[in-house]
């Protein structure tokens, strides 16, 4: 059996993110996203686009943090009207927040509808006029939100961006955004630590020291998931969790500036094997890595690097995603080259008898001359296991 | 009165709405203000969309993702419960139902491309029975009160703290993120927690950047949930001690909650407590700051479960009943003063109201 990683290690949404979240200039300047809005509008000219609405909720909202910097806070959607010669609008559905941005023109939306008419009807567009709108984040769109955006844009087209030439813009990082995501890294070897340090007294305890530690180094967000029984999958600690289980499995999530790092990493009394197949089997893989290499090829290599133990079912179906602005990024086809400037999470687990099973990751910036390991749960002479 | 009486409740409106198979869908958002259905029903908080499939004599549950299997069968109160990868495909199993009378709750809040593959299993016929569905499950049950009242005492615990811990110089953003951990450490699992301040503000805001200075006001909404019931105070403390315009303000806001709470019993409407809480605004000369654009509410519904009775507003002619759980907070900007929070989460009892909090609002001093 095998299950869809990304989808294991989603997060479970917070009612509302507290974390360090405004604008930082110094680390993306408004000229970094003066190109990405140019590029984006250039996109949809040739595509015969009279404008483009980015959309973007808790679940995704990656596109609008890449043209904005706005990451929705508050459980609720948000927006982000562009065309070439008007100045930029965001609309939220919570409170504004302007220190996250540097878009100037950020509304209160309460009435979606009313929002879009007045955008259309600035950048000289009236429903009813034959025009064609792209819309970018609308795989995470809700259905009453779709109908008002429907019923506000009349018989103006949708151009739905369905990841197309925005995807392979995004997949490949500048110079300056590998700096941030290796930023986050080392706030998430720092997470990882804290929780090493603690554990043993409980594992609420645990996770909170982990946050606080990543927090303290500068996070804006932390995600933890834990096994809730021996060997368990990663799960969200919402109840009353106390008891550690053996083996623990861990994957821990932070965003600085916007941008992610996540990692894998297994404790145990008696997983040490395992522990030490998936790590050696984790460096098969990084020396793999290449430009143009698939991630269906690391998938198809990863279990012939674990010797005689099983492919754990949470890396079985996939040794790698890209992450960034997203914490599943790009490629989302398993037979989609990975690309020079990619940012990827690499995963993978070791499944023996019983307890005996372990998972490792690693976070890797592949560029032209190589993989560089960003961040890893393991390595030859050094565990997270004890 | 439990999630098994809820379940019951639900059954007596489809059968009073013809309906035989009602399905509830969460989109795993965790909005405040958005109810969740599957929760409500079932106990378990979706990490995604997830679906709940009544009947006159049966109940399952489907979650997403896969993964949610382990979670789902801990958390969840019905037992018939199971992960899967997609939830339309799950839904398959059940649907098309021919010659059953169908109805949804919360199918709006699903995406775009999820609906749009449901309807087509739902066919036309499936009612939207949202609003119906909320007025009859709008109480708590005995264990959620519980948790309401635990979560109430981990964010009063959270203002303690603040006042412990807050100091010029200290980035807002710095003091939530403490806050926030602190509240975890006592059992909160999630936490709508605004806090911002200024000199003069305009209303509260989330948490920013930006420094505490002496003479600072802050605001802050403390909203913990406990097993995912939501609590919410209201409060303001200043950094350095507060001018007496600002003590005597204030008392002026806490008059018009205590207001608003002696107006909370069951049969009065909502309106009731927000012309309780604005007659003593008035009174004091601020009616005109009483209503749009200045102020909206007075208040609103806890989820995650139902939002019910919705928001304390002067439209609002929801009927209060027992067992309802929502906060009163005046949240009154005044000329002189700025911004001022105070609110406390209220039951609406037997005869009257309980007060979920220990103490009522006052104004907070933190070291300048």
């Amino acid at each position: 059996m095998s299950i869809d990683a990304g989808a294991a290690l989603a997060p479970m949404h917070s009612a509302h993110l507290v974390g360090p979240y405004d604008w930082d200039a110094s680390l993306l300047p408004r000229a970094e996203y003066d190109a990405r809005l140019g590029t984006l509008l250039g996109i949809g000219e040739a595509l015969g686009l009279a404008g483009i609405i980015v959309h973007g909720n808790p679940r995704d909202h990656g596109t609008l943090a890449w043209v904005s910097g706005l990451v929705p806070r508050m459980g609720m959607p948000a927006w982000a009207f562009l065309a070439k010669g008007h100045a930029p609008r965001l609309g939220l559905a919570g409170l504004p927040t302007p220190r996250q941005t540097w878009i100037e023109d950020m509304r209160l939306v309460r009435d979606l509808k009313q929002e879009i008419g007045d955008w259309l009807g600035a950048i000289g567009l009236a429903s009813g006029k034959p025009a064609r709108i792209g819309l970018c984040g609308a795989a995470a769109l809700t259905e009453g939100a779709y109908q008002r955006l429907a019923a506000a844009l009349g018989t103006i087209a949708i151009a739905d961006d369905h990841y197309g030439p925005l995807a392979e813009l995004r997949q490949v990082k500048s110079e300056r955004e590998q700096g941030l995501i290796a930023r986050a890294a080392a706030m998430l070897e720092t997470a990882f630590a804290a929780f090493g340090a603690v554990r043993g007294s409980g594992l609420r305890k645990a996770a909170i020291e982990a946050k606080r530690a990543a927090y303290a180094a500068g996070a804006q967000d932390v995600v933890l998931l834990a096994s809730l029984s021996d060997g368990g999958l990663p799960l969200p600690l919402d109840g009353i969790e106390e008891a550690e289980s053996d083996p623990l499995h861990l994957s821990l999530a932070v965003r600085h500036a916007g941008y992610w790092a996540r990692g894998l990493a297994s404790f145990g009394t008696a997983n040490s094997a395992a522990a030490a197949c998936a790590a050696a089997a984790l460096s098969g893989l990084i020396e793999l890595m290449r430009p143009r290499l698939s991630v269906a090829s690391l998938t198809v290599a990863a279990p012939k690097l674990l010797g005689a133990y099983r492919a754990h079912p949470l890396t079985a179906a996939g040794a790698a995603a890209g992450i960034g602005l997203s914490l599943e990024e790009f490629p989302s086809e398993p037979n989609t080259p990975l690309v020079a400037g990619g940012v990827y999470a690499l995963r993978v687990g070791a499944a023996g008898e019983g307890g005996d099973q372990a998972l490792a990751s690693a976070m890797i910036a592949l560029n032209a001359d190589g993989a560089h390991v960003l961040w890893r749960s393991s390595a030859p002479g050094r565990s997270l296991s004890p | 009165m439990n999630l098994s009486d809820r379940s019951d409740a639900v059954r007596k409106l489809m059968a009073a709405e013809g309906v035989d198979l009602l399905l509830a869908f969460s989109n795993g958002l965790h909005a405040i203000q958005a109810p969740d259905p599957v929760f409500h029903l079932s106990g378990y908080r979706p990490r995604d969309e997830s679906a709940l499939l009544l009947a006159a004599d049966d109940a399952h549950l489907i979650a997403t993702p896969a993964a949610e299997e382990e979670r789902v069968r801990l958390r969840s109160a019905v037992t018939n419960c199971v992960a899967v990868k997609d939830l339309s495909a799950a839904l398959g199993h059940f649907l098309p139902a021919p010659g059953m009378s169908l109805a949804t709750v919360g199918l709006a809040g699903l995406r775009h491309d999820v609906v749009t593959r449901i309807d087509a299993l739902l066919g036309k016929q499936a009612k939207r029975l949202d609003d119906p569905f909320h007025a009859a499950t709008a109480w708590k049950t005995e264990e959620e009160i519980g948790f309401a009242r635990r979560a109430a005492w981990i964010a009063e615990e959270g203002f303690a703290h603040l006042l412990e811990i807050a100091r010029p110089g200290m980035k807002e953003c710095d003091l939530a993120v403490a806050l926030k951990l602190h509240m975890e450490a006592l059992g909160a699992d999630d936490n709508f927690l605004l806090l911002s301040a200024l000199p003069h503000n305009k209303n509260v805001r989330p948490s920013s950047d930006r420094r505490l200075e002496p003479g600072d006001v802050v605001l802050a909404e403390l909203t913990p949930t406990y097993r995912g019931q939501f609590a919410q105070i209201c409060r303001t403390a200043s950094i350095g001690a507060p001018s007496p315009v600002l003590a005597q303000k204030y008392a002026l806001v806490v008059d018009a909650m205590q207001a608003g709470i002696r107006a909370v019993r069951p049969g009065a409407t909502v309106a009731d407590v927000c012309g309780a809480i604005d007659a003593v605004l008035t009174e004091a000369g601020y009616g005109e700051l009483c209503r749009p654009p200045h102020m909206r509410r007075r208040g609103h519904g806890l989820g995650f479960g139902s939002t019910v009775p919705g928001d304390v507003a002067i439209d609002n002619h929801w009927r209060l009943e027992p067992d309802m759980i929502f906060v009163v907070h005046p949240n009154q900007y005044l000329p002189e003063t700025g911004y001022l929070l105070c609110g406390e989460p209220v039951r609406v009892t037997a005869s009257g109201v309980e007060v979920l909090s220990s103490r009522l609002a006052a104004l907070g001093v933190a070291a300048g």
